[in-house]
């Protein structure tokens, strides 16, 4: 069961080739890594697929359904979240809170404007589990390090119950100590929901063990595709390495 | 806007209340101060919908608190309507009417460009409303004679101000039911971060319309009572820029950052002002020196600075 | 015709050395100076303490740029005495600041001055008239608009053609950028805070002798001023010079046509603009020749 899949999508700016004839499929509960060096695309087609940017051609499909045209916030709604490089969390609230924003989109209740004291409890109750899941503490977001707040990003994308989650370089800026630890947990929750992932990195490490399937990037084109041991090719370790 | 201290907030509530009621026995002047500020303190509470809550700042809010005044004031010139029951909804009513269409323009809008929009709109209705002297009084504006409730007629200012009292409690009870909801959360996301909302699904612009849109309700329900409170109206007092940047001050003077700093803000203005400018004081240069001090020393207003500390201690 | 157009330059003129300070100010420092009005206020009451000086002409003639000059000077006191302390804490706090000003000054101006309106048209009188066509024009009308146009020649010339142009220009780009290459970017600041306000109290100046100043000019100006940068488009000098000259126009026009309009057919201008294109007629973030 195909939840992803895209057809040739190009993205110029201008002269430059951001993505240049990518297809792509990811099937359910399938986690594929993108991977290459500064440039290559990889953030591009990110947001291609979220709905950040419009594609000069080609198509996304989602679950068989054509959403090329379907706005961002409408494509969360169907079931795609996504996380960012620099991390896009409310500086004014609590995590709790900004966990409780998504849950209430998921619900469909954001616009109500009043309490209801059992749903608002649920919610709060199913925040505050999966916060404690991924090992965030409940405080301000202005007070969290660095690490926990790219943490929170995520977090606010997984309780949207996707089915589909972008992660662009989730461990970009964590310590080595910590990233293990952060990529066990996010994976941990993703796998155990069936989640299908497409996550940007650049540590191979990280690639190499959680990935179901390696797509290398280079130039905006896909240069190869493959399980673990294409990150032993000659071609890609030069593109990847020379980086 | 947190919650933590809500039973120590209840403990000051109460007393506030009993204060309210029994403020009357001071005499006519002070109802009538601490009437006006019930009255800004509604319309200060209604622009921090839109600025603490959903960050858009709003430089040109007299455009409702003038529309709920002048609503009521036309219905007074035009009908001789006086009922308090007929001309209560017709402004609110109108003020939501203005709101969207008005919102409509402004939300697609952010930051200076939102705040300008807001003063372009609200001034254009000011020069409106003086040009249009044979519908709305011109400069001279519009003197509401008298003020009747379900019949009975309203014999002075003491017992109007009951009537401000209520609607007062009314309008912050609702308002803080709306903002401590999850369309309130939503907002206040928005504000925050309006990539990660669109990313959380949320549709940025019907929230923020849905957020003007209250906002001038509350502030039409504030002019209204003004309008029929003081009995005269005009486009200097109702309309002017001058008077939304009041609004704005009184925000800031009490803080953004809390659900009550507004009405903090509009007390200590009300009062300040009062006291300073009877004591033939230069009131402006004591305005303009209290602005600047609270951007540069005190940015998140009185409630800010208190609510650090109860955090910290 | 001809009186409607030279009040309407007139009108167009001011306005737009008041809009180009505003745009400059805005352009390189990303603030809105709310003040501005008041700095334009400013300097309608020292060129006036000036022209009382004496009836030489001469001086009358110099009032505008010392006021111009003076002017200036408070705006680099307050820019390096009060508004520094706010950047970088969002524009919402920077134009607040501002705000709170528009008050002091306020006061500050009514203890100073009184407030009675004031104006000195010696320099009308000492100029004399000049046939135009049928009616016969005050020389100084002519005068204000050539030398309104000189100071805009010489605004584009310092920021286009000189070093010290460029330099400011550059930093409204990208101040970290300017700051490494050495830079000393509190100084273009400050530069840039003198330019505005000067131009907005020249203007005054210029205008002591036909409108001169009473209670409330300061916030009228400041909307119009606002009013012609969003038109125009903010940080554009090109755009504050077509915006002046349309308002400038229409509203001459407009009230001698249909004397109710005036100020209402300006801000529907304004909020027609914002609606098409937000960014104004010449809208982009950078000062543009």
């Amino acid at each position: 069961m195909e939840v992803l899949r895209t057809e040739s999508l190009k993205k110029y700016f201008g002269e430059v080739h951001a993505v240049d004839g990518v297809s792509i499929s990811v099937g359910d509960g399938e986690i594929i890594s993108v991977v290459g060096p500064n440039g290559s695309g990889k953030t591009t087609l990110v947001n291609l697929i979220s709905g950040g940017l419009k594609p000069d051609s080609g198509k996304v499909l989602f679950d068989g359904r054509d959403i090329t045209n379907l706005t961002a916030h409408k494509r969360v709604k169907i079931g795609i979240g996504r996380s960012f490089q620099i991390p896009a969390i409310y500086e004014n609230l609590t995590t709790l809170d900004s966990v409780l924003v998504s849950i209430f989109s998921h619900e469909g209740i954001s616009h109500i404007f009043y309490r209801t004291k059992d749903r608002f409890d649920k919610a709060r109750e199913e925040a505050i589990k999966l916060l404690e899941t991924l090992n965030i503490p409940i405080k301000l977001v202005s007070e969290l390090p660095h690490g926990q707040r790219k943490l929170l990003d995520v977090a606010m994308a997984l309780s949207l119950k996707p089915k589909l989650i972008l992660l662009d370089e989730p461990t970009a800026g964590i310590s080595l100590e910590e990233r293990d630890e952060v990529m066990q947990t996010i994976v941990g929750f993703i796998e155990e929901q069936n989640i299908a992932a497409v996550i940007v990195e650049h540590d191979m490490e990280v690639v190499g063990e959680y990935s179901d399937r390696i797509v290398v990037m280079h130039e905006g084109e896909v240069l190869k595709e493959g399980g673990k041991e294409i990150l032993d090719d000659e071609e890609v370790r030069r593109i990847l390495i020379g980086d | 806007m947190r919650d933590e201290l809500k039973n120590r907030k209840l403990f000051l509530y109460i007393p506030f209340v009993i204060v309210l009621f029994i403020i009357p026995l001071g005499g006519e002047y002070v109802t009538y101060l601490t009437g006006l500020a019930l009255v800004f303190g509604i319309a200060a509470l209604s622009l921090n919908v839109l600025l603490g809550y959903t960050g858009l700042l709003s430089f040109g809010h007299a455009l409702f608190f003038g529309c709920g005044a002048y609503s009521a004031g036309l219905l007074v010139k035009h009908f001789n309507i006086t009922s308090l029951e007929i001309l209560l909804p017709v402004s609110i009513v109108s003020s939501i009417a203005l709101a969207v269409l008005v919102g409509l323009i402004c939300v697609r809008h952010t930051r200076i460009y939102f705040t300008m929009l807001t003063i372009a709109i609200s001034q254009l209705f000011y020069a409106l409303a003086h040009k249009l002297r044979p519908i709305t009084g011109g400069d001279d504006g519009i003197r509401i004679y008298s003020v009747h409730i379900f019949g009975h007629e309203v014999g002075s200012i003491t017992e109007f101000y009951y009537y401000i009292v209520v609607t007062f409690f009314i309008s912050l009870f609702c308002l803080r039911i709306i903002l401590r909801s999850p369309f309130g959360l939503t907002l206040q996301a928005i504000r925050d971060s309006e990539l990660r909302a669109r990313f959380a699904g949320v549709s940025i612009m019907s929230y923020r319309l849905a957020a003007f849109t209250i906002s001038g309700l509350f502030a039409g329900i504030a002019g209204a009572m003004y309008a029929l409170y003081l009995g005269q109206i005009s486009p200097d007092d109702v309309l002017s820029v001058l008077r939304s940047g009041e609004f704005v001050a009184m925000t800031l003077l009490g803080g953004y950052t809390s659900f009550i700093g507004p009405i903090v803000g509009s007390f200590l203005f009300t009062y300040l002002k009062a006291i300073i400018s009877s004591a033939a004081l230069y009131w402006y240069l004591a305005f303009g020196i209290l602005i600047v001090s609270i951007v540069i020393f005190v940015p998140t207003g009185l409630m800010g600075e208190i609510e650090k500390r109860w955090r910290i201690g | 015709m001809i009186p409607q157009i030279i009040n309407g330059l007139i009108f167009a003129s001011i306005l737009f050395l008041v809009a180009t300070g505003l745009t400059i100010i805005w352009g390189i420092l990303r603030v809105v100076n709310f003040a501005h009005g008041s700095f334009y206020l400013m300097g309608v009451f020292i060129a006036y303490s000036i022209t009382r000086l004496s009836t030489d002409p001469a001086l009358h003639l110099a009032a505008p740029f010392i006021a111009g000059a003076i002017t200036g000077i408070v705006g680099i006191a307050f820019e390096r005495g009060l508004l520094k302390n706010v950047y970088g804490r969002g524009e919402l706090f920077e134009l607040l600041l501002t705000y709170g000003m528009i008050f002091v000054f306020m006061d500050v101006f009514r203890i100073l001055w009184g407030s009675m309106p004031i104006s000195d048209p010696t320099i009308t009188f000492k100029l004399g008239v000049i046939p135009l066509g049928g009616p016969v024009v005050p020389l100084y009308n002519i005068y204000l608009i050539v030398i309104a146009a000189v100071l805009a020649a010489l605004l584009w010339f310092l920021l286009i053609k000189t070093k010290v142009g460029m330099i400011i220009r550059a930093t409204s780009f990208d101040t970290e950028v300017t700051s490494a290459f050495g830079v000393n970017v509190n100084w273009v600041y400050a530069l840039t805070f003198f330019l505005g306000c000067f131009l907005a109290g020249f203007a005054g100046g210029l205008m002591l002798p036909i409108t001169g100043a009473w209670i409330g000019l300061d916030v009228d100006m400041l909307i119009l001023a606002l009013v012609v940068l969003v038109v125009g488009g903010m940080g554009s000098i090109k755009g504050a010079l077509v915006a002046s000259l349309l308002i400038g126009l229409v509203r001459s026009f407009g009230i001698s046509m249909f004397p109710a309009i005036e100020l209402a057919i300006v801000y529907l201008i304004m909020v027609v603009v914002l609606i098409v294109k937000p960014s104004g007629l010449f809208g982009g973030v950078e000062v543009e020749g």
